[in-house]
């Protein structure tokens, strides 16, 4: 065997030792995140429509429809400033489409309802930004002074409701 | 084993049901899918100021080079918009932009709404040239298109003579494959009165389907309600039709096709899935159901589905 095909040979037994050894990392790495759907945190099903802490006060707007059950927005007010968005339910958030399933979601679970999926129009971020809409308007209503720049900065598309971090990584919707 | 993935992207829970995977396998499928939707939605979306759509929305006035794959989503925009006489019309970007949906921010729409017409392209270079106030949204093709192209990636490492799945992003399907023990996919439809209730079902095999509906995405603009589904003729949301689902090969042409239904009369509607021998499954607003025998052959009445 020739200088160089034994050294072909070595250099391509430690580059694919090393690629493997790469492989096996990643592959480790990833096997230990959480992928179980069971060990999603469930949502709060019932969201509290006035809760004052230290002088901050939680306005939770209209609900509205998703695929998977109704959510509603609230916003947390504080010396006329926005100072929190949330949602207090989260259906859309997707361990909840197993956690807080809407009927036929719940027979999809339990095995059931022989269904492997529903079509349905795409939910998206415009109905959560409603939401918070009617929860900065009854804001006002009840007497809580909101600057209008802090809504601007608070109402914008990418609004969205809050879903686990690893699920978080876009904003936007089509 | 029936291994159950889901991710966030596009604004949109995307959930992939693997049969016959291992969870490693499942993970592997689903990285694939992640980075496909990644690179879709960093490309395409009108929510993300970088996009390379945005970019090219900013542009208007002049010459601007865009990658072979924003040109060619773009021309298909156009060609779409030609077979409907401008309903269909990928300059909708502005008028939802106007509602709030989307950027631009705080958009004014211009007097005269620029049209597919007024776009010019350089098919050697590569170049779009915007009117003014021009803004494109491929949306209606595109999620399609990222759906269809994440479930190629997984086909191409996977066994089809065993495994098969399923991906749901935000309520349009593609499949591949079959369910558990050979059965084909029973794919429901939403009813659009009720988020809590489906209105029929449909099994289907290697096919798209995907539902297209006035329900979920829109609001009220000065006073007027809105949703996203505008007719650019009348620059109006289209009356008539609350949703419309239709069955294709691709994800792509199934999403494409439903989009055009809720734009179009809905007699131009049918005789264009009739032309293109496409399973459909239409609701009007006054309730009315309007479907085709290869839809009905598909369907399974939910009674024998639910337990």
């Amino acid at each position: 065997m020739s200088l160089f095909t034994k050294n072909l040979e070595k250099f391509l037994i430690f580059f694919f030792t090393g690629v493997s050894v790469v492989l096996i990392v990643m592959g480790v790495a990833r096997a230990k995140k959480p992928t179980s759907l069971a060990a999603a945190p469930a949502p709060t099903p019932t969201p509290a429509p006035q809760t004052s802490t230290l002088g901050a006060t939680t306005i939770t707007g209209s609900a509205y429809q998703t695929p998977w059950g109704s959510a509603s927005a609230s916003i947390t007010v504080k010396g006329g400033q926005v100072v929190a968005v949330s949602m207090p339910s989260v259906p859309n958030s997707p361990p909840s489409i197993y956690a807080e399933p809407y009927l036929i979601d719940q027979a999809l679970k339990a095995g059931s309802a022989n269904i492997q999926g529903v079509s349905g129009a795409t939910y998206t971020s415009i109905a959560f930004k409603s939401s918070l809409q009617s929860a900065l308007a009854q804001a006002t209503t009840q007497g809580q002074s909101v600057s209008p720049s802090t809504n601007t900065a608070v109402v914008t598309p990418t609004a969205k409701p809050t879903v686990p971090q690893r699920y978080r990584d876009d904003d936007d919707d089509d | 084993m029936t291994e159950h993935r889901i991710f966030h992207s596009m604004g949109i829970p995307v959930h992939i049901t693997m049969v016959g995977f291992s969870s490693s396998e499942a993970d592997a499928a689903l990285a694939r899918a992640e980075d496909i939707f990644t690179e879709y939605d960093l490309r395409f979306s009108r929510f993300k100021s970088e996009s390379e759509l945005m970019r090219l929305n900013t542009s208007n006035g002049s010459w601007h080079k865009v990658s072979i794959e924003l040109f060619q989503v773009i021309k298909k925009c156009v060609a779409l918009s030609a077979e409907t006489d401008g309903s269909f019309d990928p300059s909708v970007g502005g008028v939802l932009a106007s509602y709030g949906y989307g950027l631009p921010l705080n958009f004014e729409l211009p007097e005269v709404l620029p049209t597919y017409r007024d776009l010019a392209f350089n098919d050697r270079e590569l170049l779009i040239r915007l009117a003014p106030k021009q803004i494109l949204e491929p949306a209606c093709i595109v999620k399609g298109m990222a759906i269809d192209m994440a479930g190629k990636a997984i086909v191409e490492k996977m066994d089809t003579s065993r495994q098969g799945f399923i991906i749901n992003a935000g309520g349009d399907i593609f499949t591949q494959g079959s369910f558990e023990d050979g059965k084909q996919w029973n794919v429901a439809i939403q009813d659009p009165r009720s988020a809590d209730a489906i209105i029929t079902a449909a099994g289907i095999q290697n096919a798209g389907m995907a539902t297209s509906g006035t329900y979920q995405t829109g609001g009220e603009h000065h006073g007027k309600k809105w949703h996203h589904l505008v007719n650019m003729q009348t620059a109006e949301s289209a009356p008539g039709i609350v949703s419309a689902t239709v069955i294709a090969r691709t994800c792509e042409e199934a999403d494409t096709e439903a989009s055009l239904v809720i734009l179009l009369p809905l007699e131009k509607a049918v005789a264009r899935l009739e032309a293109r021998q496409l399973p459909y499954f239409i609701i009007s607003e006054n309730g009315t159901v309007t479907k085709n025998n290869t839809f009905a052959q598909l369907e399974i009445p939910i009674a024998t589905l639910v337990a």
